[in-house]
């Protein structure tokens, strides 16, 4: 499962442009399933036959596209102005390189010298409507030739496996998933299953939205990524999950109120079969989840998410350990939830 | 060497400040042949001689500065984290989610740590404080302590690249992009018959104080010297009286209140003389470079400053042009030749 979440995490994909990842997880998946599609908006959908046929089936959802970069403006000076596709905080922007368009060609976000700031500009990020990119050209004729307005720029890829069992790249939000639901298309599954990819998480759960009312499933279990504030001098009550914990079981967040039903399941699954499991400890983030609960007659909704220190940064950092706890609670859950 | 290979090989050696013996064999291996003598300095300088094989001819020194901006392990934090002090002016605004190197026995990656926006309480200072950062390394506390200890430097974790046209990006720019105009001079003047000595000083310590230029040039002892180092180009958010340093316009000569008129003017005069581009900056005062210190080596050494415009200066993403890179090895080996 790693060695696919780094090909995933590797691969260019921001919202409305995940078409190498879709590929690359056809590919991987197409041997293992009994029917695959795209549908018209770009969402991958996979059914698999379990051993045993359920009337009920549980739907596994994850999402293709990664937060990235608009570029707005080319300015006289060959200079590009951008505006983020997701949320990327500007502190985690100035300075960094980034591949644009389909040339992926490299950039990088000018960042004012230090000896050049003022006193009270010193350490303050600036706001990315102020922030620009430098590819080299020096008017915008030439700009022109390489860089559109309109193309779509990512953080390059960096995967790469960290400090004692950890991960760290862009994207992990939510290549990752994307590698527990190939793998657990990958592996015989009990009972019927069936699995979306989706896209335009990022821009507002768009995918899901059509995705749930193609499907309309009964129950949905979204495998996602989800904020680790586990730092030094960060308080217990802000950390919101911790690396290193287990699987993160949502009972809220910003967008959703989980099912109760399903959220008690999922603990008590965890607990007879002792997988590592934590409850996130703030309401904050969103995923697919709330898209999921809310379109056609809605579905009974479950997250469970990897803890991701330095989420939608060029650099985030996860540890393999809890990836392969969520795995093993998503597969418990495939292979034991017959009804909620 | 190609330059840009060249560039890339000098400005991926990491030497922070105070720690720069340890390129000392690096640069040995890669660039010792190029000198009669080498000598280096307990103070981080390493010095390449090239004589010119007349009795007591006068002595021209080059200096770029070899060391780096980086950070120094302060404390060890539980979880594996590492607290961190700055050597040398580090912008911390652009530090959140930066990888970087941390050169402990093994050499280990790491991650700068912020506080996640959305966990950020109102109260928190909206300025990114190097005192409120953290390095993510995913090792153990005792891994730690055994591993990184205290004083263990920090250094970006990145590779130098090409943008488009001959624009270039990397760490450490400032200043191992002057120590390759200075390769560059010397190969330039590889079969050249000199009525001078010329001098390669790598010095350490720039971002801290001069230390290294102060001292190697009291034991190099040269006639004159011309400091080499990087300038902040104009950038459309810079104040318009920097407008006339721009990439691709050729190497900056400073007209300085701290430097030598008459020995600058002589050099403007050879750059005119062989066409080579050039432009030139007035700073009345401090230099900010070994500059300041190589004029008043001793009795005193008639000192010129020529830069390299550079953009993002002190970043992961310093950005400058080849063609500025070779017009100041021109010059430097222009003026050599003209003495």
């Amino acid at each position: 499962m790693i060695k696919l979440t780094e090909k995933l995490c590797n691969l260019f994909g921001p919202s409305s442009m995940e078409d190498a990842v879709r590929e690359a997880i056809i590919e991987e998946i197409s041997p293992y399933c009994e029917k695959l599609y795209t549908d018209k908006v770009g969402n991958l959908f996979a059914f698999k036959k379990g051993i045993e046929h359920n009337d009920s089936t549980t739907l596994f959802a994850a999402h293709m596209d990664e937060v990235g970069f608009m570029i707005q403006y080319i300015s006289d000076d060959g200079y590009l102005y951008f505006d983020t596709i997701g949320g990327i905080d500007n502190s985690v922007i100035g300075a960094r390189r980034m591949q644009i368009g389909e040339n992926k060609i490299l950039g990088v976000v000018a960042s004012k010298a230090v000896h050049m700031q003022k006193p009270e500009e010193r350490g303050m990020c600036i706001p990315i409507s102020e922030m620009y990119i430098d590819i080299g050209c020096t008017e915008k004729a030439e700009a022109e030739k390489h860089v559109s307005v309109g193309d779509c720029a990512t953080f390059l890829p960096n995967f790469e496996e960290f400090g004692d069992g950890y991960i760290k790249s862009k994207a992990i939000d939510d290549r990752f998933g994307c590698a527990v639901l190939c793998q657990m298309i990958k592996e015989e599954r009990k009972y019927d299953t069936i699995f979306v990819f989706t896209v335009c998480e990022e821009t507002g759960c768009r995918g899901a939205l059509t995705a749930a009312y193609s499907l309309n499933a009964k129950r949905t279990v979204v495998i996602e990524s989800t904020t680790a504030g586990d730092l030094p001098e960060v308080s217990e009550a802000r950390r919101a999950c911790k690396v290193g914990k287990g699987a993160v079981l949502s009972a809220m967040d910003n967008g959703t109120v989980y099912d109760r039903d399903f959220f008690e399941e999922a603990v008590r699954i965890a607990k007879e079969n002792n997988t590592n499991y934590q409850i996130k400890t703030t309401v904050s983030g969103g995923n697919d989840s709330q898209a999921f609960q809310t379109s056609a007659s809605g579905s009974k909704v479950l997250a469970i998410s990897a803890p991701v220190r330095y989420i939608h940064s060029a650099s985030s950092v996860a540890k393999i350990s809890d990836m392969e706890d969520v795995l093993s609670l998503a597969r418990l859950i495939a292979d034991n939830v017959k009804e909620i | 060497m190609e330059l840009f290979e060249r560039i890339k090989a000098v400005t991926e050696i990491c030497a922070v400040s105070g720690r720069e013996h340890v390129a000392f064999s690096q640069l040995k291996q890669m660039f010792g042949d190029m000198f009669d003598e080498i000598f280096t300095t307990p103070t981080g300088s390493f010095v390449g001689i090239r004589r010119c094989g007349k009795k007591n001819a006068p002595k021209l020194l080059f200096d770029a500065h070899l060391d780096e901006i980086g950070c120094m392990v302060k404390k060890i934090c539980d979880g594996g984290f590492l607290k961190v002090t700055n050597i040398g002016g580090v912008d911390t605004k652009v530090l959140s989610a930066t990888e970087v190197w941390i050169h402990g026995k093994e050499k280990i990656a790491g991650v700068f740590a912020s506080i996640p926006p959305h966990l950020r309480q109102n109260g928190d200072s909206k300025k990114i404080l190097l005192t409120d950062m953290y390095i993510d390394t995913g090792r153990s506390k005792e891994y730690l302590e055994e591993n990184t200890p205290i004083g263990t430097v920090v250094t970006f974790k990145t590779t130098t690249e090409k943008l488009l046209n001959d624009r270039i990006v990397g760490k450490s720019m400032d200043d191992k992009l002057s120590m390759c105009t200075i390769l560059e001079a010397f190969d330039i003047l590889k079969n050249e018959e000199l009525n001078i000595d010329i001098i390669a000083q790598f010095s350490g310590g720039e971002e801290i104080g001069y230390v290294g230029a102060r001292t190697a040039a009291y034991i190099a002892q040269p006639d004159f010297a011309v400091a080499i180092d990087v300038t902040n180009s104009y950038v459309p958010e810079a104040p318009i009286r920097k407008k006339g340093n721009q990439l691709g316009n050729g190497g900056v000569i400073s007209y300085s209140g701290t430097t030598s008129r008459p020995f600058t003017k002589r050099f403007v005069e050879v750059l005119n003389k062989e066409q080579i581009p050039y432009q030139v900056v007035g700073e009345p005062g401090r230099t900010g470079t070994n500059a300041h210190v190589l004029q008043i080596s001793r009795s005193g050494v008639p000192t010129a400053l020529i830069s390299v415009p550079l953009k993002n200066m002190h970043t992961q993403a310093e950005t400058a042009t080849l063609s500025d890179v070779e017009n100041v090895a021109k010059a430097l080996a222009a003026l050599a030749k003209s003495m």
